[in-house]
């Protein structure tokens, strides 16, 4: 088996990277749907479908059967329609256990302790780091990959890698580090995980933020493209470097436009909590980041 | 051979652009004047790789493909290279971008009205730089050795060339200047770390600050 059918959906909004994953060998058409988008009006408080039925619409035109809906990590950019395409296409949510240090870490923060539950329950399955699973014939396994988040993780599926935020394109270079329990020394580290893997094998990234007017966006560069063209974490940048220009770089970096909606959100599979007389609420913390 | 269709700009209107993907295959120095705010892929037809373009966007080989021009000529050689690849759904918007922005599809870039405050376009770079490498080389050919107008016939042929094809490597050259890359600006205007556990504000931002980047 060589690398996988993948079909990504950007979402411009959010520079966003949705990915649907199969196999043309599997008779039952199994697939994955990796980081989804629900679409989030911060000024109204209104969200929509637009992007997650755009998913929808494709796994039913290509009569694919979704078996899991994978979060590489909890997104503080935007809200994961992972609870409204199980709901529409079935499908197990899952993510890294690693996610219970950080329910553990921002639930005191939202003070949402009530209907988010500490044990990762709203998500269906949780894996343990290196674990292996399949996608109908697809052979996977999930790699620990932190430094944007500690939580990060990468779906290695065949030959290609889904990284989420772990790194970005070559000419972008990775994510920033300054969520709390985020780490320069674990993004350098994580990267050289993804460079032990074979040349060829396909990264795909998270999100795209295409230099202005250079080129439009893409989402997969190879490894090999990583390990000589990443503007920041290229072969031959030694850690300490590398350290010092990412903190530098993120210090006093804006607060995602989207983050406080989104983590919450995201911690329950993208659903807002408990409903008070039919309407769910957004909980924002004053001066607490 | 698949046969490639058109697409009118008014008939993209009905079209869903998220399942499609829209490949520009003007020159760089094209696209970066002037593009569809819509997601779509930069692919330069004189080196128009459809496989790789598609793999890098997300694409497959059923994926509907609409491809743009300035007017609508370039996309026809492209959408070709597109179908003999083997990708079923390819279609050419006729009237290319100019038809695009005239049905109401936004368009951004440095082709956009521009503020005194701006940057130079790449365009005007270009003359400048031919123009003064010119000078340079034809008052070395004057003062120092006539060898050194070749330098300035070879600035001369490289205009005449890009003038016919439309490609310039002196802007490709330019367009990876220091001053030509994203700015630095914060797009929120007041920033602060986000860092729980210092729990406070600090400083103005210097990134794009809504993102994970």
């Amino acid at each position: 088996m060589a690398a996988p059918n993948v079909r990504g959906f950007f979402d411009p909004v959010t520079a966003t990277w949705t990915y649907v994953v199969w196999s043309d060998t599997d008779s039952l058409k199994r697939c994955a749907v990796i980081d989804s988008v629900l679409d989030y009006d911060m000024p109204s408080s209104r969200t929509s479908t637009v992007s997650a039925d755009a998913i929808i619409n494709f796994v039913n035109q290509k009569q694919l059967q979704v078996e899991w809906i994978l979060e590489t990590h909890i997104h503080a950019d935007h809200v994961t329609a992972a609870r409204y395409l199980k709901g529409k296409l079935g499908g197990k949510i899952a993510i890294s256990k690693h996610i219970l240090g950080i329910i553990t870490t921002w639930v005191p923060i939202f003070q949402t302790g009530d209907d988010t539950p500490a044990d990762g329950s709203d998500f269906d399955y949780l894996f343990d780091n290196d674990e292996e699973f399949t996608i109908g014939d697809l052979k996977a396994r999930i790699i620990h990959t932190p430094g944007h988040t500690p939580a990060d993780t990468t779906y290695i599926i065949e030959e290609t890698a889904f990284v989420g935020d772990t790194i970005f394109l070559p000419d972008v270079g990775s994510g920033r580090c300054d969520f709390p329990g985020g780490s320069a020394e674990d993004s350098y580290d994580s990267s050289r995980k993804l460079f032990a893997l074979p040349d060829h094998y396909r990264i795909y990234v998270g999100h795209d933020y295409p230099p202005a007017g250079t080129r439009g966006p893409q989402c997969m560069a190879t490894v090999n493209e990583q390990k000589f063209k990443n503007d920041r974490l290229h072969i031959g940048i030694d850690k300490n470097t590398f350290v010092s220009r990412r903190k530098a770089d993120d210090t006093g970096k804006a607060v995602p436009a989207l983050l406080l909606p989104s983590i919450q959100a995201n911690m329950r599979t993208g659903d807002f909590g408990t409903a008070v007389n039919g309407t769910q609420y957004v909980k924002l913390p004053v001066n607490k980041l | 051979m698949s046969s490639v269709q058109s697409i009118s700009a008014r008939e993209l209107h009905g079209v869903d652009l998220k399942q499609a993907l829209i490949v520009d295959v003007r020159t760089p120095m094209e696209y970066s004047e002037k593009r569809l705010a819509s997601p779509t892929a930069l692919a330069p037809v004189t080196e128009l790789d459809p496989h790789d373009t598609a793999l890098r966007s997300g694409a497959l080989e059923d994926t509907p493909i609409l491809v743009l021009c300035r007017s609508g000529a370039r996309a026809k050689t492209a959408a070709a290279k597109f179908a003999e690849s083997g990708f079923t759904d390819v279609r050419v918007i006729e009237g290319g971008i100019i038809a695009c922005q005239e049905e109401g599809f936004a368009t951004v870039g440095e082709g956009q009205p521009k503020t005194a405050a701006s940057s130079p376009s790449l365009d005007r770079q270009v003359r400048f730089v031919a123009g003064a490498l010119t000078l340079f080389f034809t008052l070395l050919g004057l003062l120092v050795h006539p060898a050194f107008f070749l330098g300035a016939l070879f600035v001369g042929v490289g205009q005449v060339f890009s003038g016919i094809t439309n490609w310039c490597g002196m802007a490709l050259l330019l367009m990876r200047a220091p001053w030509n890359q994203k700015g630095a600006s914060c797009g929120l205007g007041k920033a602060c770390s986000i860092d729980a556990n210092k729990g406070a504000s600090k400083g103005a931002g210097k990134s794009p600050g809504a993102s994970c980047q």
